[in-house]
């Protein structure tokens, strides 16, 4: 009988014994512009190649440009070349391994952080969405700021990984992020979607409020229509876009659109904010609200322009008598006056009227602006070319070139488009991202699900200045956004799960994670992706890339497959 | 005496050992990596692997020496994307590190540069993917089937996937009596009409990786018979090398009342699931509404969710399609809720209008290309946004062919809208009161219960608590799913096993130990509570279902004189009898209580043939048998009272 239990125990802990799968050495491999090392308790490493001495980094010595992180995963600046032989070797306070590695053709990509958020619900693919959630690194590329769809804010050191405060700010989720300076002291803008929609000035180490606004004093508040419904959240005043200036004050959209009585409503400003004081600097419009949609802006890096599109999905309950929807703005950073407007042209019969979601970019001296529209259309723009017309009212101005990238094409007999729903602007590049197919509103009879994907859905396009098609992307899942580092190098979309509940079957659910691109590759197509860090659940669309191109921060978000399988957790990867 | 001692020490032990390693072996990898399917796509390569694997480096070698070496953090993955440029006809070497250990695979790429994908489809009801092979064939043929004077949108589609300038030349024919309604208007594309044939000659370039060149196109359809249209290409790419496509479909022209015929309804359900299998526990072709007031209640209570999706379907029903005919067929297949006795659709029946833009029509829609020859499942989604009034309405399902505007096909079927059922609320009420009523006594008359109890009595009425917390909840637990997603409604004959035999067995064994009132109130209470903290479970019905299960337990043994006469119970057959109809007309109760509470706290309305299949199966056979297996199992067990 004891003999029985001591077998049964022993067979209990060989099987446990079994679980573990850790190696026991180091790894090494090749990221952008350097060799990764990871070994805990990492102390020296000495790089060799030819015979010759390379590199050496010995913790606590010169750093040589090498960063360690969490004290076991080492990056060294390394000029590596394809298929060239290193000898590395690695030691920590108990061992000395010895690594010959040779150099691939591309690097791999290096996980730096994980961060794990709150517990959430997955969502699926009939339900639910993916918890709004944004990320934003300092201008020194040392914290990381992340506000989560349950509204907390968290602070995290990128070189430790450590959590420098994790604080609930929003009663209503931390929509936008943006990190500025008051007297040498770091500061963060928050805004949130909540009833009262704040944009907070906040002590960024410490979290301690500095200035705050709140926007439904101007674009009112709202109660859900419906009881209990999951997206209310989307109708409660809310940051859409927030952008520090150079000289330290703050731009912001407030966005507040609602149902009421069947209608659809909508109440929208743009603040221009002192960042020291919270003093509104400007507003447009300045005395009244806009009864349009704003979901994004952009603005120059000097801060004196900025454009937007006013849009709504469906018509607005009212119009302006002065601002038009479904046009393009330019106004005057300094002041908030108009520049310059273009009325977009709907694209009948299928469309009534031009909406966009995160396609407004303006090219960094600001001269340049481009648009990305969910009829399929991407639209350039020379932002000095606008023109007088007759009978006066603002200047005119008209697109250089027109792209018809995702404009419906009939399959069977439904018209499906792919809407160009990010736009960038680079050094010489613009670059459009089509996330996934739509039909137009109202274009069939009935409710209908897409018939099969869009011929331009789920691709990158960059078009150079002039027009000219100079590289394509195409991914098997849904790709989202556009991150550009400061010296517009590095690029990278997001590979996350297309729109609404019940508008995602037929999508891919493996390839989830991001690719990052090299703008600057000759060549187009396989030369310009540099990797594709892969993730277990989707990603959310909302990224960041730091300054100067070295990090990366996404978000993962579980999800429950069409099998029923959970992928992913909620968390943030920082990458390098 | 020791013999039975030690073989019940051992049971407990095997069993314990027995569900841990289950449970290890479900939550751990298993030791060994297995193999994983490596498929060619012209900007890289698939790997599959038959389960999701932790991965936690690639690496790609090929002629040319290393070409892919990455880093994956160990993320759970079943299938990964590795991006590079392959060449045709080489050998590539695959090194996959996993938490399971490292797999090696080798193998050759196609004899096939994939320099462009090339799609030609009359009529276009879907894109080709990437990774579908037929597109980078040199020559394909295909067939389909169309209705006569209708029009048809057809498509020829190139993509090229290699870097650098290609030309592309090509022409559509299209045989006479096939009328061409719309092209594209420009100066690379024109159309030449000849007795014989219609022609549409084009040109392009495409000058980077991933340009697509689409050219749309419709057209009339003539009478009865067969017609063939042809695409050739010639792709000139770099250094003047040609390479030459050939496309070919041949569209079966037919009348619209045999299509009728060719497309037959096979089989029509709702409620199905998501994957539209038949949920067949479930009453067919209804759907039970909550009252309003019990919904806030549930909310409270926490067995409704907090918030409501309203994009998310109620549930959906299925059709199974099939195909008699030679070609394939492109389908929309609509749907509506309509009242029984006028064509309008409720307002409680409109599906959300995020997508509809608000416009007034409301049928749901999807489409479906059904292969020759090919069984089709078409799951359309059923929504709910406001509550509608229980009474009958009817589903109207409609097969139209594209192209077309009247339907080939029409079907009605009822739907019965259930917001109350008597019973069900009966066995909620009773469940309340009763659980209430035991809550208040072993609150009240807890010393007294406990009293009465000796602490070797708990220790015993604890650990077979926690053997039928092992023995029935776990499996179920962890095969549960598996055994319902086989066997559907079917399943109870599996679950039964271990909640009605092996529990109603020990639990039999166990009052044959402890024959008095409260030996089943604590068991019961140590299974709830394991399975609460273990699985999570504190929610109103569980809190209900247990109140109800212990007083009806109690009173089944206490009736059929076990726990009344304690050790002056005579355990001949009889008695025997007596106890096990006691016990299943309890674990009908019991079974009955669970299925309603279920109905009035999750909207689940179970067919009646399920609720009975459950009785007879848990409540009458298993419950019986296990009275017996129970009897003979306790006959080697001897309670040695100090």
């Amino acid at each position: 009988m004891r003999g029985g239990l001591f077998l049964l125990i022993f067979l209990f802990a060989a099987f446990m014994s079994g679980c573990s799968g850790n190696e026991p050495g180091p790894r090494v491999y090749f990221v952008r512009d350097g060799l990764a090392v990871e070994l805990p308790g990492i102390t020296t490493v000495t790089v060799r190649s030819e015979g010759a001495r390379v590199f050496r980094w010995q913790r606590g010595g010169e750093d040589e440009g090498a960063l360690l992180f969490a004290g076991k995963k080492l990056l060294l600046p390394l000029e590596w070349s394809p298929g060239k032989k290193y000898s590395v070797e690695v030691r920590n306070k108990d061992t000395r391994f010895t690594s010959r590695v040779t150099a691939p053709l591309k690097p791999s990509p290096m996980l730096l952080q994980r961060v794990e958020l709150e517990n959430v619900i997955p969502f699926s693919i009939d339900q639910g969405t993916a918890p709004d959630t944004f990320v934003k690194f300092s201008g020194d590329n040392k914290y990381l700021a992340i506000g989560s769809s349950h509204g907390y804010l968290r602070v995290v050191e990128v070189r430790t990984g450590k959590v420098v405060y994790s604080r609930k700010i929003a009663e209503g989720t931390v929509k936008r992020i943006g990190w500025g300076e008051i007297g040498g002291q770091r500061v963060l803008y928050v805004g949130e979607q909540s009833p009262d929609g704040y944009i907070y000035c906040l002590d960024a180490m410490t979290g301690r409020e500095i200035w705050k606004y709140r926007l439904a004093d101007d674009i009112e508040t709202s109660k859900p229509e419906r009881e209990n419904d999951s997206y209310a959240i989307y109708k409660f005043p809310g940051v859409y876009r927030l952008k520090v200036l150079p000289g330290g004050d703050v731009v912001i959209v407030g966005t507040h659109g609602w149902d009421s009585e069947g209608k659809r409503r909508y109440r929208c400003l743009v603040y221009r904010f002192d960042g020291r004081t919270g003093r509104i600097k400007w507003r447009w419009p300045s005395d009244r609200t806009l009864p349009y949609g704003l979901t994004w802006f952009d603005i120059s890096d000097d801060g004196r322009k900025l454009l937007l599109l006013t849009s709504t999905w469906r018509p607005p309950e009212q119009t302006d008598s002065v601002y038009e929807n479904g046009t393009l703005y330019c106004l005057n950073g300094d002041t908030g006056a108009v520049l310059w407007e273009y009325k977009v042209p709907p694209l009948r019969p299928y469309y009534e009227r031009a909406t966009a979601w995160q396609g407004v970019a303006l090219s960094g001296d600001g001269r340049y602006a481009v648009i990305g529209l969910n009829d399929g259309r991407g639209m350039f723009f020379d932002t000095e070319r606008a023109v007088k017309t007759e009978g006066g009212g603002f200047l005119q101005n008209s697109p250089l070139w027109v792209k018809e990238l995702g404009t419906p094409v009939l399959i069977g007999d439904i018209p499906v488009s792919s809407p160009v729903s990010y736009a960038e602007a680079g050094k010489e590049e613009v670059y459009f991202v089509l996330p996934g197919t739509s039909i137009p509103s109202g274009a069939v009879k009935g409710k209908m699900r897409k018939p099969a994907p869009h011929p331009a859905a789920n691709q990158l396009y960059a078009f150079g200045f002039d027009g000219r098609l100079r590289w394509k992307w195409k991914s098997y899942g849904s790709m989202q956004g556009i991150y550009l580092s400061g010296d517009k190098r590095w690029l990278f979309t997001v590979n996350a799960l297309a729109g609404m509940a019940g508008s995602r079957r037929g999508g891919q659910t493996s390839p989830f994670g991001i690719t990052l691109f090299d703008t600057s590759n000759k060549g187009a197509g396989m030369d310009k992706p540099v990797y594709l860090y892969p993730t277990e659940g989707p990603v959310f669309f909302m990224a960041d890339i730091s300054e100067d191109g070295r990090y990366i921060a996404l978000v993962e978000v579980p999800f429950t497959d069409g099998k029923g399988t959970e992928k992913g957790r909620y968390r943030v990867h920082i990458i390098h | 005496m020791r013999k039975g001692k030690k073989f019940f020490m051992l049971s407990i032990l095997i069993l314990l050992t027995g569900t841990g390693v289950t449970v290890w072996y479900f939550l751990a990898s298993p030791g060994a990596v297995r193999d994983a399917d490596v498929e060619f796509v012209p900007d890289g390569v698939w790997l599959t692997f038959p389960s999701p694997v932790r991965i936690r480096h690639v690496k790609v070698e090929g002629r040319e020496g290393l070409i892919v070496s990455r880093q994956t953090g160990g993320i759970k993955k079943e299938k990964l994307w590795l991006v590079f440029e392959w060449k045709g006809r080489r050998d590539y070497t695959f090194t996959v590190s996993t938490d399971e250990g490292s797999m090696v695979i080798e193998k050759s790429s196609p004899d096939n540069d994939y320099t462009a994908g090339i799609q030609f489809s009359v009529p276009f009801t879907s894109m080709a993917g990437l990774t579908s092979p037929m597109i980078f064939e040199k020559e394909t043929g295909g067939s389909s089937a169309a209705i006569e004077n209708n029009e048809l949108t057809s498509a020829f589609i190139i993509t090229a996937y290699q870097q650098g300038k290609s030309l592309i030349t090509g022409r559509i024919t299209i045989p006479a009596g096939i009328k061409v309604t719309a092209f594209p208007q420009n100066r690379d594309t024109k159309i030449v009409y000849g007795e014989q044939e219609t022609v549409i000659h084009f040109r392009t370039t495409l000058s980077v990786a991933y340009e697509r060149f689409y050219l749309p196109f419709r057209i009339r359809m003539p009478r009865q018979g067969e017609y063939r249209l042809h695409a050739r290409v010639t792709l000139k790419g770099a250094g003047g090398k040609e390479s030459f496509f050939s496309r070919a479909v041949t569209v079966k022209v037919v009348k619209q009342e045999s299509l009728g015929d060719t497309i037959r309804l096979v089989k029509a359900s709702m409620p199905v699931g998501i994957q539209g299998i038949a949920l067949r526990q479930y009453a067919a072709d209804t759907l039970y509404i909550q009252p309003g007031v019990f919904k806030k209640l549930g909310r409270f209570f926490g067995v409704e969710p907090k918030y409501i999706d309203y994009y998310h379907p109620f549930t959906y029903q299925g059709l199974v399609l099939e195909n008699a005919g030679t070609g394939s067929i492109a389908l929309l297949v609509s749907s509506g809720i309509y009242y029984k006795d006028r064509d309008i659709m409720p307002e409680s029946f409109r599906p959300p209008d995020s997508m509809t833009g608000g416009t007034k029509d409301t049928a749901v829609t999807v489409t479906a290309t059904l292969l020759p020859g090919e069984k089709t499942r078409v799951v359309l989604p059923v929504y709910v946004t406001s509550d509608p009034l229980p009474g009958e309405y009817r589903r109207v399902v409609k097969l139209i062919m594209m192209g077309t505007v009247s339907p080939v096909a029409e079907y009605e079927f009822p739907l019965h809208v259930r917001s109350m059922n008597l019973t069900a609320w009966t066995f909620t009420l009773i469940a309340v009161f009763l659980s209430l009523t035991a809550t208040l006594v072993f609150v009240l008359r807890f010393k007294k219960i406990v009293a009465g109890m000796k602490v070797r009595w708990l220790v015993i009425i604890s650990l077979y608590g926690a053997m039928t917390f092992v023995v029935s909840n776990v499996p179920v637990r962890i095969f549960g799913a598996f055994v319902s997603a086989v066997t559907g409604p079917f399943s109870v004959f599996f679950t039964g096993f271990f909640s009605a035999l092996l529990y109603w067995t020990l639990l039999v064994s166990l009052v044959r130990l402890l024959p008095r009132p409260g030996t089943v109130t604590f068991a019961t209470l140590v299974r709830y509570m394991l399975n609460g903290i273990m699985f999570g479970g504190f929610q109103l019905a569980d809190i209900l279902f247990t109140g109800t299960g212990i007083v009806a337990k109690e009173s089944a043994f206490y009736v059929s004189g076990l726990t009344r006469k304690g050790e002056g119970f005579s355990w001949s057959r009889r008695s025997v009898f007596c106890l096990a109809a006691c016990l299943s007309l309890a674990d009908a109760f019991i079974t009955l209580t669970g299925l309603y509470l279920h109905m009035v706290l999750f909207r689940l309305y179970f067919a009646d043939w399920y609720i009975y299949l459950n009785i007879v199966i848990n409540s009458l056979i298993y419950t019986s048998a296990a009275t017996f297996t129970g009897w003979r199992f306790s006959d080697r067990l001897k309670w040695e009272d100090g």
